[in-house]
């Protein structure tokens, strides 16, 4: 559907090769015991798909943006998992210092995270949620660096980070949209406390734990962007995460889709394969149609997404609301093929069914988008009555 | 040290066309692949010039897409490609290969050690090494299955033999042909595959080698293919009725007469 450049379809060969081969093997094992994939995260870098969406300059692998979300979503497709730590570091780490960075930071903590064996974070979201009006870390200004003091939930790669990105409070007015603060933390700091592994029901290993900041000092080369304008720097990392999460529930549908066909491929009553029956074959139509036009937003969103601003803004959420909605219900049918097999976890699609949950909530749930959505939409209808 | 390596492109599939002229394969620029055991001739040339620091470069003879082959060879690893491709090199056989291909290598210049798979997966005859070395006057070690010990003027290999394996040492320059198993071939890393897809390949003609037209392809060859079929794959499949007895009767019946 989507009309991809021939080292578009180069780069999608690879990533597949390359799962099959690294990821594929001990998927169900990670899963069961909630194993950080450590030892893959370094094959990652040594085949330079950490950070492949950052300039060879500073060690990435200079993809365009398409071919980075093509990325996430072939190693999402077998194990979303490992894509979740990769767009955590591609996109929630590596992209932000690239775009907001200084020259000094870029050349200290890019290539350790392209192709060093660091791991990035985001640290970001706080009990009330993940809203830029929650922040509640403070982060004040104190010898000529910054004192940081909360707590921060939810952090992926939390216990294996060794650098993230940190969203603080560095100014409180009535607009809480302002006064934010992002800032580049080494894991290493004294004050820094990672709390228990949470007990995840899907994408097990991506070690999500709380990160608590206790008069943690942070020193004033480690300001990511302006102070007190980290609002941009939010929804510009935003903007691309939302489409990297879409292409992670792509491939989680796409992957779906697969173990539902296997499934039904095999010979059921009469010798007939199941995908001869009816409503099965019902399920497979709006499962492609809906791969289709999945496929169709992500790419395209993925190509024009560049900066932030009201246009881009409401393409991302568009995406995001829509493509991990659609995978959602996806896993949901080819669960439903597979009967009673698909409650077993011995089947893959047990697996995607849990895994896909999370692409409706992370980064923003599907509510929160809807509620953007209208609200961004209505304002535009108001101004000049386009639709 | 400077290694050379020889790749042939095969069908990725069983799907094979066949030419009804000359017999002999159709290769078109889709469903083409590295020929699967020279996938451990080119990972043996990268990690032997990155220990002795020299350099490597691929060689293949071809239709002008398999410089895309030649990309992925760069994408893992190796440093330079070239391609021979002309049409006067079409059609040609073992022989005539290993002419086309010593011819290009002359051309290189200097080399230290030439590395080919074994055999092809399609016409698997496991002959142009040995015919490339002979026409290049140079030494050679077939069925390699690990190196042992390499410097300027010598290497000294493992080799596969009949009844067990055979330790090998040969002079340099000199040609091996490895078997599967004497590596584990890496994949190709983004950011070498996206230098590759930019690397320029050079493409010689017959003309640039200076080889002889009349020792190169179909006019060149002194076999010639009289005929090529896709093997047929008949499942005859009898289903036993009758009570499970009766059923295990006739399984041990049918199996007696097999004996």
């Amino acid at each position: 559907m989507y009309n991809f450049s021939e080292d578009q379809i180069a780069v999608r060969k690879m990533v597949k090769e390359f799962a099959e081969k690294y990821v594929r093997p001990q998927v169900k094992i990670r899963d069961k015991q909630a194993q950080y994939p450590g030892e893959i995260t370094g094959i990652l870098a040594e085949h330079g798909y950490k950070g492949a969406n950052i300039p060879e300059q500073y060690g990435g692998a200079g993809l365009d943006p398409v071919s980075s979300v093509l990325l996430v979503n072939g190693i999402s497709r077998v194990d979303s998992s490992l894509g979740h730590i990769l767009e955590v570091n591609n996109y929630g780490f590596c992209e932000p210092i690239l775009t907001f960075g200084t020259e000094e930071q870029k050349e200290k903590y890019l290539p350790e995270f392209t192709t060093g064996k660091s791991v990035g974070g985001f640290a970001y979201t706080e009990a009330g949620g993940s809203d830029p009006s929650n922040v509640n870390l403070t982060a004040r200004e104190k010898d000529g660096g910054y004192v940081l003091n909360g707590s921060k939930i939810m952090v992926t790669n939390a216990r294996y980070s060794d650098s993230m990105l940190v969203v603080g409070r560095t100014a409180k007015t009535e607009n809480l949209f302002y006064g934010l603060t992002f800032f580049i933390v080494d894991m290493d700091k004294a004050g820094i406390t990672v709390g228990k592994t949470e007990d995840t029901m899907g994408q097990r290993s991506i070690e999500m734990c709380e990160v608590s900041f206790e008069n943690c000092i942070v020193e004033k080369d480690r300001v990511l962007g302006n102070v007190n304008e980290g609002f941009k720097v939010l929804m510009t990392l935003m903007n691309k995460m939302r489409i990297s999460v879409s292409a992670m529930a792509l491939g989680i549908a796409e992957a779906a889709l697969e173990e539902a066909m296997k499934f039904a491929n095999v010979p059921y009553r009469d010798g007939k394969p199941l995908y001869e029956i009816p409503s099965v074959k019902n399920y497979i139509s709006e499962m492609v149609s809906h791969i289709n036009i999945m496929k169709l937003l992500v790419y395209s969103a993925a190509e024009s997404i560049k900066e932030d601003n009201p246009e881009t803004r409401m393409k991302s959420l568009n995406t995001k609301l829509t493509v991990c909605e659609y995978a959602k219900d996806i896993c949901d049918k080819a669960l439903q093929i597979h009967g009673g097999c698909g409650f077993i976890s011995d089947y893959d699609i047990e697996r995607l069914y849990r895994d896909v949950r999370a692409t409706t909530i992370f980064g923003l749930t599907s509510e929160r988008a809807k509620s953007s959505i209208a609200d961004m939409f209505i304002k535009r209808y108001l101004e000049n009555g386009d639709i | 040290m400077r290694t050379i390596v020889c790749i042939k492109q095969v069908p990725e599939t069983n799907e094979v066309k066949i030419d009804s002229e000359n017999n002999s394969l159709i290769r078109e620029k889709s469903n083409m692949a590295i020929n699967p055991v020279d996938m451990y001739a080119l990972e043996e040339a990268i990690q032997l010039s990155r220990v002795s620091g020299g350099s490597s470069t691929a060689m293949s003879m071809g239709i002008p897409e398999v410089s895309e082959l030649l990309r992925n060879a760069i994408g893992l690893g190796i440093d330079e490609a070239v391609l021979l491709s002309d049409i006067a090199f079409a059609g040609a056989d073992t022989l005539a290969t290993a002419y086309a291909l010593s011819m290009g290598i002359k051309k290189l210049g200097d080399y230290d050690l030439i590395i080919c798979g074994r055999n092809s997966a399609d016409g698997d005859t496991g002959q142009v090494g040995p015919s490339l070395a002979e026409k290049l006057g140079i030494p050679h070690i077939t069925c390699v299955n690990r190196i042992i010990e390499t410097e300027s003027d010598y290497i000294r290999c493992s080799r596969l033999s009949e009844n067990g394996y055979e330790i090998v040492e040969m002079s340099l320059p000199g040609l091996i042909t490895v078997v599967k198993g004497i590596n584990e071939p890496r994949l190709p890393s983004l950011a070498r595959m996206m230098k590759a897809r930019k690397a320029d390949i050079p493409i010689l003609t017959a003309r640039d080698i200076d080889a002889d037209i009349k020792l190169c392809g179909f006019t060149g060859s002194p076999t010639k293919v009289v005929s090529t079929h896709i093997p047929l794959k008949e499942t005859n499949i009898e289903m036993f009725t009758g009570s499970e007895e009766e059923q295990a009767q006739l399984l041990i019946e049918r199996l007696n007469r097999l004996l």
